[in-house]
């Protein structure tokens, strides 16, 4: 017995022993590519084959050869395409003008942070990443890491990327949304330099009930909760104001002062006295606000539902006339018809202590949308074949192809596509957008491109949503883009700023729907709660990145429609 | 030396060819055994070296054995977050109820299968009852939402009629409701599906027993306390102990598509956790740092587990 115990020890050992000399060696083969591929940097004088005289084409014909590899993220309408290459206008087209061929890599957007996670742990990488949404703590990460250009280098984004730094110029957020820590910037962002684009949340009343009890569209407070009151009283079985938890802050928090810095930063404002910012959450107006939207709860005006929200309901209880007042982001989950039937908010509502301010703001920058990798060999004509997009021609060209062949031109100045691209929309067999798909990339956003007017075709920028845009865009300050952090910053508060949300939203849910009671004992143990999570931490933090922005170009001040024009 | 050498080589041989004449008795066994001793191999055992990421500053740039030692960082960062406390709690407070209601209704459901008389209706009854076993979690949470729903759902309609139930109660996101929906939830889906290793067990029973017993004057009920259950005891109480083993793998799934923001409290279990804190900049080291303390901690479960059974009955897992 004694002896089959030892043989069995000497095999187990033996298989030990060769488990760690082959997991030893197993060393990843992955990273000889990428440390080869980090040679691949821009370069000091611009390459010969390059263009340098006219926007297209980028590479000059009869020279280099030019291939691109892009990994762009794409949605729904996209899958159910046979030939993607083919079967968009724009690639065919682009590619020939530019003289530069494109190999795409189309990716899901449920899987695409596996596939890039897993080029880049293969070290297979595109040359170029497109629509990916790539966030700036992501960005930093692989770019220190070496995975993405540094365009600031060789003073690469002002020489290969003029139309990109005209924008910035004009909008200096452009670029502080995306400089990281120490100057480096790695992507490119989707510029909302229109106002449709920038008020990301709006507030819609049935016109029908509106006539039915008499009433405005509100423009206080008071007037909010009487007409929500009234459609309560003329219809017993609606559901009141029907939201999300997001969208009810975005169009709510504003009339207590809270949110007056744009969405981009979460729960962080300006505290106007000092100047510094604050997690207002903690304010009494917050406590207001709460005690507010609970009474509305209360009374039956706000839907009880609003944890659940969803699209798709939104249509659906628009359409069947149970909900008569709602504020999300667009109105493309309603039919044309329905669309019809709302009157919009005018302007910004405005609060018992006098505050007007409208949370669901953004900011003209924003990041990610298009990243050049360590891979790519032509990173200048890579750079050059993305920014011809933020050109008033290449706008133009992105989202709706050529005038006269995809898309025509409306006695009021905007586009349109043409006939035969929106003929199955029109019979009702295709969406909008599943028509639209076949010109252009802009679908599902985050493009490389600008949203001006009138060279882009979103949604925003049509009908009642950008006339009620216009409303609510006056006297807003700018909104402060979303601020980036250092490695260090990030381990030292995204815990605690995450722990602190959530018990926030925890809270507020609790307490406007009653399950809890507000009261000064519940609200002093409330904040106590919060100091105890370390928020002061974050607060401080997010003063550096708030200086950093600064120091980066970002100004303060208030929109107005003529920035845009 | 000589003497002691060719002592353990001696003792040694025979051992081996005691081996040998074994392959070569049953070699389709041992052949039939080396894809699954590699796949365990390959699969199991060498990644395990990927561990050591528990205790690095992993990056994909260096890789599992080029990044730098951070020591017990993550760790740290786990244990002195503000909530790990109620973490901690919640998740073992959900896996020990889970495991106190679920566990019996599977014995007492092989029970009571095993009096029917009709064999069809038999069958019938098992396939019924271990269908939903394969129906996902997400569609069971949705199917569950679905009738909590107030004006709508089935079974909020019911017990709101009933009386019970206040109307406009979303019972799917309430706190108080969180534990039990998800112990009745697994109850329904698992039942069935538990239940099929105690069936067999009890058809191993000698009805020999059964007899002597009934000589004896027994009725149904004490047959089975003093026959069945003693006959599948050693069924049980492995079960139990592997049951044991699994304490802190709260499964993700389904607390996550359960969460809601107003039941957090007692939602938040270690695997969302670190599925939150993890998922955004890929945290892969974070993640394995709070893997290797739920496989530490169910070791020392099944360990301590094992001994006690062994102690109080005859049966253990070794």
């Amino acid at each position: 017995m004694k002896n089959r115990f030892k043989s069995l020890l000497v095999l187990c050992l033996a298989a030990v022993v060769a488990v760690s000399v082959i997991g030893c060696n197993g060393k990843d083969s992955g990273n000889d590519d990428t440390s080869s591929k980090k040679a691949s940097k821009p370069k000091a004088q611009a390459p010969s084959y390059i263009n340098m005289e006219s926007a297209l084409p980028i590479v000059k014909k009869d020279t280099e050869d030019i291939t691109l590899k892009i990994m762009i993220k794409n949605g729904p309408y996209y899958q159910d395409m046979k030939d993607f290459e083919n079967d968009i206008y724009f690639i065919n087209k682009y590619a020939e003008r530019t003289n530069v061929k494109v190999e795409w890599q189309t990716v899901a957007s449920e899987s695409f942070d596996d596939t890039l996670t897993n080029s880049l742990a293969s070290g297979k990488l595109p040359d170029a990443i497109m629509k990916g949404g790539i966030s700036n703590s992501v960005q930093r990460n692989y770019g220190e890491q070496g995975f993405f250009l540094d365009l600031m280098e060789n003073d690469m984004l002002k020489t290969y990327a003029p139309n990109y730094w005209a924008l910035a110029q004009k909008y200096p957020e452009t670029l502080s949304s995306s400089t990281m820590p120490g100057g480096s910037i790695y992507s490119l962002g989707l510029v909302r330099n229109s106002v449709g684009s920038l008020i990301n949340s709006k507030m819609y009343f049935n016109k029908d009930w509106l006539g039915a009890v008499g009433k405005n569209v509100p423009t206080t407070s008071q007037e909010f909760y009487d007409v929500l009151s009234a459609f309560k009283s003329k219809y017993p079985n609606s559901l009141g104001f029907y939201t999300s938890s997001t969208h009810m802050e975005y169009s709510t928090l504003g009339m207590f002062g809270l949110g007056n810095r744009g969405t981009l930063n979460g729960f962080i404002d300006m505290d106007e006295k000092t100047g510094k910012t604050r997690y207002f959450p903690m304010s009494d107006q917050y406590r207001e606000w709460v005690e507010y939207m609970s009474k509305l709860y209360k009374d039956g005006l706000l839907s009880k539902d609003y944890i659940g929200f969803s699209e798709a309901k939104l249509g659906a209880f628009t359409e069947n006339n149970t909900v008569g007042a709602f504020a999300y982001t667009n109105l493309s989950s309603l039919t044309d018809k329905t669309q019809n039937k709302m009157a919009y908010l005018n302007g910004s509502l405005t609060g018992p202590k006098g505050y007007s301010d409208w949370y669901g703001t953004t900011s003209v920058g924003h990041t990610g949308s298009f990243i050049i990798t360590s891979a790519c060999k032509y990173p200048e004509v890579a750079l050059r074949w993305a920014d011809y997009f933020y050109s008033d021609e290449g706008a133009l060209f992105f989202y709706y192809g050529d005038v006269g062949v995809t898309a025509v031109k409306q006695s009021d100045g905007t586009y349109e596509f043409s006939d035969s691209v929106l003929k199955n929309f029109r019979s009702g067999k295709n969406s909008y957008d599943g028509s639209a798909v076949y010109v252009s990339l802009y679908a599902y956003g985050n493009t490389p491109s600008k949203t001006q007017v009138p060279f882009n075709s979103a949604d925003d920028n049509r009908g009642i949503s950008l006339k009620s845009a216009y409303g609510l865009i006056g006297d807003r300050n700018i909104a402060w883009p979303a601020f980036t952090f250092t490695k260090k910053e990030e381990r030292s508060i995204d815990d605690i700023k995450r722990d602190i949300d959530t018990y926030v939203k925890g809270e507020r849910d609790k307490w406007i729907q009653g399950l809890n009671q507000l009261n000064d004992t519940t609200w002093s143990r409330f904040i106590r709660k919060i100091q105890q999570m370390d928020v002061d931490k974050v607060i401080e933090t997010y003063d550096a990145a708030l200086q950093r922005a600064y120091d980066n170009g970002f100004k303060e001040g208030k929109y107005n429609a003529d920035m845009f024009k | 030396m000589q003497k002691v050498k060719s002592k353990r080589l001696a003792s040694a041989i025979p051992c081996l060819k005691a081996w040998r004449k074994s392959i070569r008795k049953h070699w389709q066994l041992y052949l039939l055994l080396i894809p699954v001793l590699a796949s365990f191999i390959i699969f199991n055992y060498i990644p395990m070296a990927g561990i050591q990421i528990a205790f690095k500053d992993f990056t994909l740039k260096d890789g599992i054995w080029g990044s730098e030692w951070i020591g017990f960082y993550h760790f740290e960062r786990f244990f002195t977050g503000y909530k790990f406390m109620t973490i901690l709690k919640n998740t073992l407070l959900l896996s020990v109820t889970h495991m106190i209601f679920t566990f019996p209704f599977p014995i007492i459901f092989a029970l009571a299968l095993n009096e029917l008389r009709n064999a069809r209706a038999k069958s019938m009854v098992q396939t019924i009852t271990f269908a939903p076993h394969f129906i996902s979690t997400v569609v069971i949470v949705g199917m569950m939402t679905a009738f909590l729903q107030p004006d709508t759902g089935i079974i909020n309609i019911a017990l709101t009629n009933l009386g019970v139930l206040d109307a406009d109660t979303y019972v799917s996101r309430l706190p108080q409701f969180f534990r039990p929906l998800y112990i009745m939830s697994s109850i329904w889906t698992n039942m069935g599906w538990s239940s099929i290793i105690y069936i067999s067990a009890i058809s191993a029973i000698d009805p020999q027993l059964y007899e002597a017993t009934e000589i004896d004057g027994a009725g149904r009920f004490k047959q089975v306390w003093h026959v069945t259950l003693p006959g599948i005891r050693p069924v049980i109480i492995t079960l139990l102990i592997l049951n044991f083993g699994s304490i802190m793998s709260v499964g993700f799934e389904k607390v996550y598509l359960m969460q809601t923001s107003i039941n957090m409290d007692v939602s938040e279990v270690i695997s969302t956790y670190v599925y939150e804190r993890g998922i955004t900049a890929r945290q892969f080291d974070f993640a394995t740092a709070v893997g290797l303390f739920n496989s530490i901690i169910n070791l020392i479960m099944i360990v301590i587990v094992n001994k006690i059974a062994k102690k109080v009955s005859e049966v253990s897992l070794w």
